[in-house]
């Protein structure tokens, strides 16, 4: 029973900022702007504010969405370059990284899910802010 | 483009050495040759000598942190553009070779580390191009550069997108947005960070330019950006991108400091080399005129059968010789002067294919048939030229235009293997000779192999058509 209240709690999303570590992803439920409801391409934007490497080889962020009926889609993936430890003060000095996102997804209570596949000991990555928006230069409609 | 810039001198368009395929090049080709020379140069210049392997290596980052470079805003893909012409200027000028073209390590279509960067010697001597610490053994994986993963990069309509975004919030052309964060785009965060990381040795590092193969990565992705140009793809027109200035980032030859703006940086043909020629327009709905009769007649499998209007098969007189067979076509008419550019071969080729209409250029294609390998230990190589082909049939002859491999093919079916070759970009490159178009093909056995290769060509067959 309290390892099943454990796993529920584990997979419930998170406020920010959010770490992920191998075996553990970070859940967050991202920021929708009103624009992204109504824009052609809307995307999905993870800002890393924090990432230690893994201890030997290299780690990469798998980034996917969990729609409320528990479905996962796969987004993509992404590397942090200079693959070294980095920490940074503000969102400002972030590394961003864009994903397409389906515009039903828009309108869901998603989730997203950001994990570091194994092997990767000793690497973890923070989420600073997970961010709907419309793509560069979008509007409502465009 | 430089004698346009002499009062009274008409401008005269050269063909631009062409990158190519570093994977699909001999351990002994000239380029790899010229390549292997210029780094060891590079590596062993003293200070006072000239810039050395580590000062350029230096104008990208140092110990301390990233130096002149930008990553993850929209000035990455123009910045690296020039940073890799930095060391194909400066390697042509220290090899005195002009014919020199970067290679590109295109790792979507070749997954392993090139032959040429993995070996730790060669001829005997150290490669320079060899990094003890790099995985050598290291094959790019699907998640990174797969067919999905392809797509959604060419498949990008926004150049924001496509090549990362601009540093949020940049107002004005203040140098210091260059090193801004914008939003990576899937180009930059998937195959670009993560094959730079998974390489280890300097790759991962904001000095990965100490590793030759820094360059083969780059070029390719500056190839990448350029197809996706070629097929559509349409760069922001944003004075914030194209105005802001790389003031002295680079070196010139001579030591000197180079400064360009991402408009300096958006036709790689004035910058002096190229890709050869431009990939097919994808994406839009809309195809040439050539795409559709080349896909009628891959349909039926030989022009002579598909009979497609508007497409002109040239008839063909094949020669059998001792390595393999030789054939020429006459042309008639201007067809092949139109395909090639209003000069015939030699002229500078057409403009690139619009995004939007149907028309599009003429090509000329080889379709080569029944080639009949015993085993996959054979290669063909083709040659094409207008006017006789010279006696050359050694990969550094201006008229090798590539080699077909075979992967499974010695258990080839009585109907052989079939193979095309567009050889449009190559015949415009050579000088004008004649309105024949000469095809040569040679079968050799691959590098150490012993095998019998007289039999993959000796029932070849060769149709040139235009389209």
């Amino acid at each position: 029973m309290l390892s099943a209240l454990v796993a529920l709690f584990l997979l419930a999303p998170s406020g920010y900022p959010a770490t992920a570590v191998p075996g553990r992803p970070a859940l967050v439920r991202p920021i929708v702007e009103p624009a992204a409801l109504c824009a052609a391409d809307p995307q999905l934007v993870v800002s890393v504010t924090g990432f230690t490497p893994p201890r030997s080889g290299s780690a990469s962020l798998h980034v996917s969405l969990r729609a409320p009926d528990g479905r996962t889609s796969h987004l993509g993936v992404a590397g942090i370059h200079p693959h070294q430890a980095f920490a940074a003060a503000s969102l400002d000095d972030a590394q961003h990284f864009g994903f397409a996102v389906p515009r039903a997804a828009v309108r869901q209570r998603v989730v997203v899910v950001v994990a570091l596949p194994q092997p990767a000991a000793g690497a973890s990555v923070t989420i600073g802010e997970a961010r709907i928006t419309p793509a560069p230069q979008q509007s409502c409609g465009g | 483009m430089f004698a346009a810039s002499v009062p009274g001198t008409r401008a005269i368009a050269q063909p631009r050495p062409q990158r190519r395929e570093v994977s699909g090049l001999p351990m002994n080709d000239p380029i790899l040759e010229t390549l292997r020379d210029g780094v060891r140069i590079l590596q062993n210049r003293q200070p006072g000598q000239g810039p050395t392997w580590t000062d350029m290596a230096n104008i990208h980052g140092t110990d301390q942190g990233f130096n002149k470079c930008p990553h993850g805003n929209w000035y990455f893909l123009p910045w690296h553009r020039a940073y890799v012409r930095m060391y194909e200027q400066m390697i042509r000028s220290i090899t005195s070779n002009a014919a020199f073209a970067m290679p590109y390590w295109d790792w979507a279509a070749n997954r392993a580390v090139p032959q040429a960067f993995s070996q730790p010697t060669y001829n005997g001597a150290q490669n320079p191009l060899y990094v003890a610490d790099r995985r050598n053994d290291y094959r790019v994986p699907d998640i990174y550069a797969g067919p999905e993963v392809m797509a959604d990069i060419y498949g990008q309509r926004n150049f924001e997108l496509f090549a990362t975004s601009r540093p949020r919030g940049q107002t004005d052309l203040n140098p210091a947005w260059i090193k801004r964060g914008g939003v990576q785009g899937t180009l930059e965060r998937t195959p670009h960070n993560n094959i730079h990381n998974d390489l280890k040795g300097w790759m991962p590092t904001t000095r990965s330019p100490m590793d030759p193969i820094f360059q083969m990565h780059h070029a390719n992705i500056d190839r990448i950006w350029w197809q996706w140009n070629a097929r559509g793809g349409v760069n922001t027109s944003e004075t914030l991108w194209r105005d802001m200035p790389f003031t002295d980032n680079y070196y010139n030859p001579d030591g000197t400091m180079a400064t360009y703006r991402p408009a300096d940086l958006l036709d790689v043909e004035a910058l002096g080399y190229s890709y050869g020629a431009q990939p097919r327009r994808v994406g839009s709905g809309l195809r040439t005129r050539a795409d559709v009769r080349l896909a009628t007649i891959f349909r039926v499998g030989r022009a002579a059968s598909a009979n497609v209007p508007g497409t002109e098969r040239l008839i063909f007189q094949e020669t059998p010789f001792a390595l393999g067979i030789e054939g020429a076509a006459a042309v008639r008419g201007s067809n092949l002067s139109r395909a090639l550019g209003e000069g015939g071969s030699g002229a500078p080729p057409p403009p690139p294919p619009l995004m939007r209409g149907s028309e599009g250029p003429s090509q000329v294609v080889a379709l080569i048939h029944n080639l009949t390998p015993p085993t996959d230990d054979v290669e063909v190589l083709v040659f094409a030229g207008t006017g006789a082909l010279p006696e050359a049939t050694d990969v550094s002859s201006p008229n090798f235009v590539t080699s077909i491999g075979f992967f499974g093919g010695g258990g080839h079916n009585h109907e052989g293997i079939s193979a095309s070759v567009d050889l449009t970009q190559h015949l415009r490159t050579l000088p004008a000779r004649s309105d024949e178009v000469h095809v040569r093909l040679v079968a050799r056995p691959k590098a150490g192999g012993n095998a019998s290769v007289q039999e993959t060509v000796a029932r070849a067959e060769v149709e040139v058509v235009i389209v």
